[in-house]
Parts: structure tokens; C-alpha cells; sequence
């Protein structure tokens, strides 16, 4: 009988797996608008199309309309959870605002902005156009060809709409474009753009006042990428570079042809803030998994091009890094 | 990473054949066997720089290995290390605030195995020396293809000749031995060469041994090219342990130990512990 318990115990000993605690990671929070479930007119992203989650949109709401706003929100240690928000209303003659609720007072366009948490940089913004009928422009709306980063003297044509309230495209309006840095690009009155100069700049339009999503273009090799050149870590090896390219939204990270790392099963790459193993395991954004022979181009959707500091080769399991890179423009 | 667990748990076994002989072969028909269990569990690891870094999460291994010594003829001492139950564990990982969990892991199999055979050149003599052949059977799991990295073994079969000096201060109740090796490693792993010493008090029943021990690596081998080479290559530590063993009867005993790295490569950086019951013929 005593043989069967100390065989049972060591059976037991021998088969658990311990239970590790760990504070999460403190980072930035973040507060995001998500897209409205009522409305006429839906809340539209920098893209034009309707916001599924962002920073920013613009909203088109009937005099007397009311429209809950939906968002999300990430603690300092990536918690989702209710924040206690800030309203602030450039216009307070257009809307007015209580319990998430903005209410549409008279004809105008107003922006709102709102903040969340404890947090200063946890902020979104959505543009609010209030009109009086189905008659008015409620909604502007300008999109490009999928590539937004152009050679010097490239140009690219853009396509507008106008919508009302009932989300019906308006016709036989007129458009006013807009750049935002003619010194970068310039855009004609038929929505042509030009690239000009080497840098960043965005363009809109303008439609009875109310302003649509801006659109941004790189011109040239250097604008909207980041490089790094990486350096090993901890004794292992990591020799090769990195480009990460904006892509619309996205971030694509491509690894250079000589890149080579320390190998081990569950080698990852990610886009990180800091190069502490634990930091970027918990904190970081995993692009995938990495194998000498593998793919050497990774994506990030809905990632801003300066959100990540450094790209980090991790090995997972362990939550130790082999190397970095950081990035610089 | 596990190979230096395997080092350590050799570590403990070569430190047993120098309770049982150090520089003294086996009489013939004598033997020395053990019955073990080594634990290490660490939160913390020794890089490839040497530095100490947080683990996330822990990492454990765990051995119930046999091992034996005995005398074919006064010279001539066969010795076997077997782990016959290997269990390597990755913890699971909670993070307190957000709740994420990281799934814990664990591999059990057979280790890896060493076989030797003991010479003895000087026998009879105040200082005894015996040259020992090892060969490391790679019967361990090397953890191919295992996404979590745990490994039973390094999948590489090394050879290992050592010799070994051990003087005993008789009727004065204690000796001391020192031992040098050279461990020639296969697949691309860096050879290694090892030096170690231990003084051993005998108090009636009670017989403490404190031990130093170290592994130096040549980095002459590639092995981090291959799949998780990385953590068992280039493996270095300086060691102290404890051992303290307490003959119960005549012929059989208990011991407890504790090896510890003051400074080391690619390792846990926590003790490993280990009980057994010994055996003499």
C-alpha cells in the first residue's frame, strides 16, 4: 500500500506543470472608435469607408438626430475596459453631448474630441457634420489607386463622392482639393495629383463646407519607411537589416536577404518598444514565426508606421530576444 | 538549454564516481550503485554573454537516473549514467491584470545516456590516477520539433576521455581528488574541455563532499546553425556543489546535493537539487 502512494505521488510530482505570475507590461492605453451601429450615416474612417476601428472619423447626423458612440479601450497593461471619458466640443452650437450620446443641434460641422483613462495620449476625433435635410451634403468621401507613395513628378488620379443624410450620393456637386503641403504635392481641380518634391503630405476635398477623409502620399524612396540594421543580443547571432514600408494602413517588414538569427523552434519576429525578452512577449506585436528557409516579408494591418520602436527577433518560448533593430527613418 | 541540465546531472554523476572511486577503480566484483532524482526549476538564465536575464516563464528539468560503477578486475571499472525517466517542463504563464495565459508544456522521455569505462594507471600508490573513456549515447529527445524548445537531449553523440588524481590522508579522514577531460562533441557542437576537484570528509556516518566543477567550451562548433543547437552548444559554467551523504549500513547510504553556477553560458541560472539512495557491493 505504501509503494502505491509513493509511486501515485511521484506520478503526480512528475506530470504537473507549475503556474508562473507575471505583471503584465505597462504601456501606452489606447482608445479607439468603433463603428456605429445606428445612424443615417455610419462614422467613416481616413479612408472613406465605413470605420470598423480607429483614431478618427467623421460622422453625419439630421438636426434633432442622436447617435451613441462606441468604443474600445486598453489600460496601461492592455486591458479592455470602460474608461471614463473627456468630451470636448470645438462647437457646442452644432452638438451637444451627454453619456456617450452626441445629439445634433443645428446645421454646422463640428469636431469633437475625446479622450480616455488616465492616459494623455489616449485620444480620438470624430468630425461631425449636422444638416437640415436630404438635400445637404452630409458626407465627403475621396479615395486613391491602392498606392499612395509616388515618384518625384508621378501623378495619381482621385475620385470623390458627396452623400447625403440617407447616404445617397449627391451629384452635380463641386469639388474643392486640396493640399495640405503644395510643396510636397499639389492637386488639381479635377482631383489629379502631383508629386513634386521628396516628403510626406495629404490631400482632401472640400464639398458646401464639409471636409472629407484626407488621403497621404510618400514621395520618394525615404518617406513613409523606417530601416534598421540589426545587432545581436545575449550572445546569440542576428546580422541582416530591415525596411518597414507604410502601405495604405499597414506596415510591411522586410527582412533583408543576408538576414540570418540564432535558431531555435519558436523564433519570432515582432515589432516591439523595448528589446527585454518578457517586454516583447507581452507587449509586443508578433508578425510570425521565422525559419532560415521561410518567408522574409511580414504585415502588421492597422499599424501606424511609428507606433514600434524597434523590429526584435524573439525566441518565444524562452521570452528571450537574439537580436534588434532599431528603427530610424 | 537541457544539455546543460544533462551537464549538471553528469556533473552530479561523475561527482558519485569520485565517492565511489575519484581516481580509484572499482575493486573487482565491488560496485557502486544509485538510485537518483534531480530537480531544477529557474526563472532565470545565463546567456550566451554570461549575463543573467528573466525567464518568461521558468524552465525545469527533471532526471530519476540510475547510476552504477563496477569492478570487472582491479583496473578495469564499467560505469553507466542512465536517466531512464527525463522530464523537461516549460510553465504555464498568467499574466496578473490582463489574464493571458501562455500555455505551460513538458516532454518526458528517456535522457541521455553515458557509458564508460574507468583504467586505473596508478593504482595502490599515495596518490592513485585512472584515465576514464565516456561515450554520451544521444537517447534523449533533442527537441526537433518541439515549438516550446524542450529537450531531453542533445542529440549528438560525444566521446569524453578524462583522468582523474585522487590522494586519501589516511588514518587522517578525508581525501581530495581533481580530475581534467576533454570532451570531443559530434553535429557541429564545440568541443569542450573540463576541470573539477572535490575535498571528502568522512564523520562516522556522515560524509559531506564539496566539489568544484567547470565546463569550458572551445566555440568550435556551428550547432546554433541547427534546429535548438542554440541552447545546447557552447555550454559553460564554474559549479560549486555540496553533496552530504549518510551511510545508513555498511553497504547502503542516502545522499542530498546542491550544485550551483557562479558563473556560466547557456544555462538555468538556479540550483539543481538531487536525493538518492546509493548502494555499495
Amino acid at each position: 500500500m505504501n509503494r502505491k502512494i509513493i509511486v501515485f505521488i511521484y506520478l503526480v510530482c512528475a506530470s504537473c506543470i507549475g503556474v508562473d505570475f507575471r505583471d503584465d507590461t505597462i504601456r501606452d492605453p489606447e482608445l479607439n472608435l468603433l463603428s456605429s451601429e445606428t445612424g443615417k450615416l455610419k462614422i467613416i474612417d481616413g479612408s472613406g469607408v465605413t470605420l470598423t476601428k480607429g483614431k478618427s472619423g467623421s460622422l453625419g447626423l439630421l438636426a434633432g438626430a442622436k447617435q451613441l458612440i462606441s468604443f474600445e479601450y486598453s489600460d496601461k497593461y492592455g486591458v479592455k475596459n470602460e474608461p471614463t471619458l473627456s468630451w470636448v466640443v470645438v462647437n457646442t452650437s452644432v452638438v451637444s453631448v451627454a453619456n456617450n450620446e452626441i445629439t445634433a443641434l443645428v446645421p454646422g460641422t463640428t469636431l469633437v474630441n475625446i479622450s480616455g483613462g488616465d492616459a494623455v495620449g489616449a485620444k480620438v476625433s470624430i468630425t461631425v457634420t449636422v444638416v437640415a435635410d436630404a438635400a445637404a451634403v452630409a458626407a465627403v468621401s475621396i479615395s486613391a489607386p491602392p498606392s499612395t507613395t509616388l515618384d518625384l513628378n508621378q501623378t495619381v488620379q482621385l475620385t470623390a463622392a458627396a452623400k447625403n443624410i440617407d447616404n445617397v450620393t449627391l451629384s452635380n456637386k463641386t469639388f474643392e482639393w486640396l493640399s495640405e503641403n503644395s510643396g510636397i504635392v499639389t492637386v488639381s481641380a479635377s482631383g489629379l495629383v502631383t508629386a513634386v518634391a521628396n516628403g510626406t503630405a495629404e490631400v482632401h476635398a472640400k464639398v458646401d463646407g464639409v471636409k472629407s477623409n484626407s488621403i497621404k502620399f510618400n514621395i520618394g524612396a525615404a518617406a513613409g519607411v523606417r530601416n534598421g540594421t540589426f545587432q545581436s543580443a545575449g550572445g546569440y547571432s542576428t546580422v541582416g537589416s530591415v525596411t518597414v514600408t507604410e502601405s495604405g494602413n499597414n506596415l510591411v517588414v522586410q527582412l533583408s536577404s543576408n538576414f540570418q538569427a540564432s535558431v531555435a523552434a519558436g523564433t519570432y519576429i515582432y515589432l516591439a518598444n523595448s528589446t527585454a525578452g518578457g517586454n516583447v512577449k507581452s507587449a509586443g506585436l508578433d508578425l510570425g514565426l521565422w525559419t532560415p528557409s521561410g518567408t522574409k516579408t511580414f504585415s502588421a494591418a492597422a499599424v501606424p508606421l511609428n507606433q514600434y520602436k524597434y523590429v526584435v527577433v524573439l525566441c518565444r518560448p524562452f521570452g528571450l530576444t537574439f537580436g534588434f533593430a532599431e528603427l530610424k527613418p | 538549454m537541457t544539455k546543460k541540465l544533462i551537464f549538471v546531472l553528469f556533473f552530479l554523476s561523475i561527482a558519485l564516481g569520485s565517492l565511489a572511486g575519484g581516481g580509484w577503480p572499482q575493486p573487482k566484483g565491488r560496485g557502486y550503485f544509485k538510485l537518483s532524482q534531480s530537480y531544477l526549476l529557474s526563472p532565470k538564465y545565463f546567456d550566451g554573454n554570461g549575463n543573467i536575464i528573466d525567464l518568461t516563464p521558468s524552465f525545469g528539468y527533471f532526471a530519476t537516473s540510475f547510476y552504477g560503477e563496477y569492478g570487472f578486475t582491479d583496473r578495469l571499472t564499467g560505469i553507466i549514467y542512465m536517466p531512464f525517466f527525463a522530464r523537461a517542463v516549460k510553465n504555464e504563464l498568467r499574466f496578473n491584470q490582463s489574464g493571458i495565459n501562455d500555455a505551460g508544456a513538458s516532454l518526458n522521455s528517456f535522457g541521455d545516456t553515458d557509458i564508460a569505462i574507468k583504467y586505473g594507471l596508478i593504482v595502490n600508490k599515495p596518490i592513485v590516477v585512472s584515465a576514464t573513456v565516456l561515450f554520451g549515447l544521444p537517447l534523449g529527445d533533442n527537441g526537433a520539433s518541439n515549438a516550446n524548445v524542450l529537450q531531453t537531449g542533445d542529440g549528438e553523440f560525444n566521446q569524453m576521455l578524462r583522468i582523474d588524481a585522487s590522494r586519501s590522508f589516511y588514518p587522517k579522514k578525508f581525501y581530495v581528488s581533481a580530475y581534467a577531460g576533454f570532451n570531443n562533441r559530434t553535429k557541429g557542437f564545440s568541443d569542450e574541455v573540463r576541470f573539477g576537484a572535490e575535498i571528502g570528509l568522512t564523520l562516522k556516518k556522515f560524509i559531506p563532499i564539496l566539489k568544484v566543477s567547470t565546463v569550458h567550451s572551445l566555440f568550435n562548433g556551428d550547432a546554433a546553425a541547427n534546429q535548438n543547437g542554440i541552447f545546447s552548444n557552447n555550454t559553460e559554467f564554474i559549479s560549486p556543489a555540496l553533496e552530504l551523504n549518510y551511510q545508513i549500513t555498511e553497504k547502503v547510504g542516502v545522499s542530498a546535493s546542491m550544485a550551483t553556477a557562479l558563473a556560466a553560458r547557456n544555462i538555468l541560472a538556479s540550483p539543481n537539487f538531487g536525493v538518492g539512495v546509493y548502494l555499495k557491493l
